[in-house]
């Protein structure tokens, strides 16, 4: 019997035993998903990104102000940890240090030798109906009307009500930093008040102001980022478990929308505005 | 002997005697970081206070895993990440209150185990320590030299018993077994005093013992 053989054992030959056992401990692992940005990134990120409650109406710069400030800060990237917010948008400059994603990799088949739904490699929340996407939150869905695109082939909503539709990747849709999704649309609610959305951006990448029809938004490029945001009421959102490659973010009304795309700006601008 | 060539600061242990075969060096190592010597911390410490984010964002990958290994012996499995992270924002808020030259891996890992109790108390429960996956079934091939003199049932064995124990119990075996803190640490991270932690640790392994008599008589009985 293994274990009348242990408690025969004297303390320190336990101990040992006890000491041995450690690396067969399924330990958690700093990074929550194997590419993602470890735990001491999303430390420096929420460190950096500071207490929203300290952020204020002082916060609510006049659009052009901001769009030069950005700029500023954009130039100021490459120079250090910067943090910045503006309503509605909050981007946080610095290097995330950890080990970004390698370039794409090939999706692992499945067991059963069937395709799994696009975006299924990525934690997006519930797997839902497209069609069925806009019952589950309470705003409206909105859909590119490019007829190329078609209907999305995955949707997802997370716990925070956060839609993200997904189509995978093809010859038109070039696969993203997710070898799984060739574009990646993600609604959430804003909020009246500045709903600041986090980015930790390595110098390596680039963050250009953009319009989008009549309002302005950013696309950032370059190497992966990790991105966060808060809540209205403070709650720290984090999407810790990946990186995120090119990505177009812009706010209208009270909602956030963020597309990831490898097809580049003009054309994740055109998809932008196409959204109704 | 095999030793870490790379990472010259480690702790490296010998074994003398046959009490220990199977391990013939150890290295202060967790997951794939190696925590730094104190001056090193001291260093990266100092910038932090100065407001460097990128100095304790290095202090933080240095003791991550160590961190993340004390809120799994404590609290739910799902709720470790969040309090390690919670732990080092709180820790970076109090850096101005840490004594220099204090080793820092036992005050942090304080402010780790009273933040994963926390979330132990609101879950109401905890998970059991598991065990990974390709080791249940025993090594398919020759045995690691860590744990090598373990049979795979035994591992399983002892995995049962750890987790039949109570809290205090179980803390202070991670802590000093499993972790391999030493006695001071241990206390500073468990928030006992040095002197309890030998008699705490004497009793929760007898008590383990008793864990394994149960479990003996169930595959028995």
């Amino acid at each position: 019997m293994a274990e009348q053989r242990l408690l025969q054992l004297p303390d320190d030959e336990l101990g040992a035993a006890l000491r041995g056992l450690a690396p067969a401990v399924a330990w958690p692992d700093a990074r929550l998903a194997p590419n993602g940005p470890d735990l001491a990134t999303r430390v420096r990120a929420r460190l950096v990104a500071a207490p929203p409650a300290r952020r204020g109406s002082a916060w609510r710069l006049r659009p052009a102000l901001v769009l030069a400030i950005v700029a500023l800060l954009v130039m100021a990237a490459v120079a250090g940890a910067v943090a910045f917010g503006v309503p509605g948008i909050r981007l946080i400059f610095g290097d995330p240090g950890g080990t970004p994603p390698p370039a794409v990799a090939t999706p692992a088949p499945s067991p059963q030798g069937s395709v799994p739904p696009a975006g299924s490699s990525v934690d997006l929340g519930e797997r839902v109906d497209p069609a069925a996407a806009e019952e589950r939150v309470h705003f409206p869905v909105l859909l590119p009307t490019d007829p190329g695109l078609g209907a999305p082939d995955a949707a997802y909503v997370s716990e925070r009500d956060e839609v993200a539709l997904v189509w995978g990747p093809s010859d038109d849709l070039p696969p993203t930093v997710e070898s799984d999704i060739g574009l990646l649309i993600m609604q959430f609610r804003g909020s009246v008040s500045p709903e600041p959305i986090g980015k930790i951006i390595s110098s390596g990448t680039v963050v250009e102001p953009v319009r989008i029809g009549e309002g302005s938004g950013y696309w950032i490029t370059g190497n992966p980022h990790v991105y966060f945001y808060f809540t209205p009421d403070g709650e720290h959102v984090e999407e810790g478990r990946r990186w995120v490659g090119d990505a177009l973010i812009w706010q209208r009304g009270d909602m956030t929308y963020r597309i990831e795309t490898s097809l580049g700006r003009d054309a994740a601008i055109r998809i932008a505005e196409s959204l109704q | 002997m095999r030793i870490c060539a790379s990472v010259p600061w480690v702790t490296i242990r010998v074994p003398f005697g046959p009490r220990e075969p199977a391990r013939a060096y150890r290295c202060r190592r967790y997951g794939g970081a190696v925590e730094g010597r104190p001056t090193e911390d001291a260093e990266a410490i100092a910038r932090a206070r100065g407001g460097d984010v990128a100095a304790y964002e290095e202090l933080v990958r240095r003791y991550q895993d160590v961190a993340l290994r004390t809120a799994y012996f404590v609290c739910p499995e799902t709720d470790a990440d969040d309090a390690v992270q919670e732990a080092f924002l709180k820790a970076h808020a109090a850096l101005p209150r840490f004594r220099d030259g204090a080793p820092f891996r036992p005050w942090l890992l304080r402010i780790v185990a009273n933040e994963a109790r926390n979330r132990r108390r609101s879950a109401g429960r905890r998970t059991g320590l598991a065990q990974r996956a390709a080791e249940v079934a025993g090594p398919a091939v020759e045995p690691s030299p860590e744990h090598g003199y373990l049979a795979a049932e035994q591992r399983t064995a002892l995995f049962a018993a750890i987790n039949t124990l109570r809290d205090e119990d179980r803390e202070v075996i991670g802590a000093r077994f499993l972790l391999e803190l030493n006695e001071a640490e241990t206390a500073e991270a468990l928030g006992i005093p040095r002197g309890t932690v030998k008699s705490r640790t004497s009793r929760a392994l007898g008590r383990l013992r008793d864990a394994l008599a149960e479990g003996n008589a169930v595959t028995r009985g």
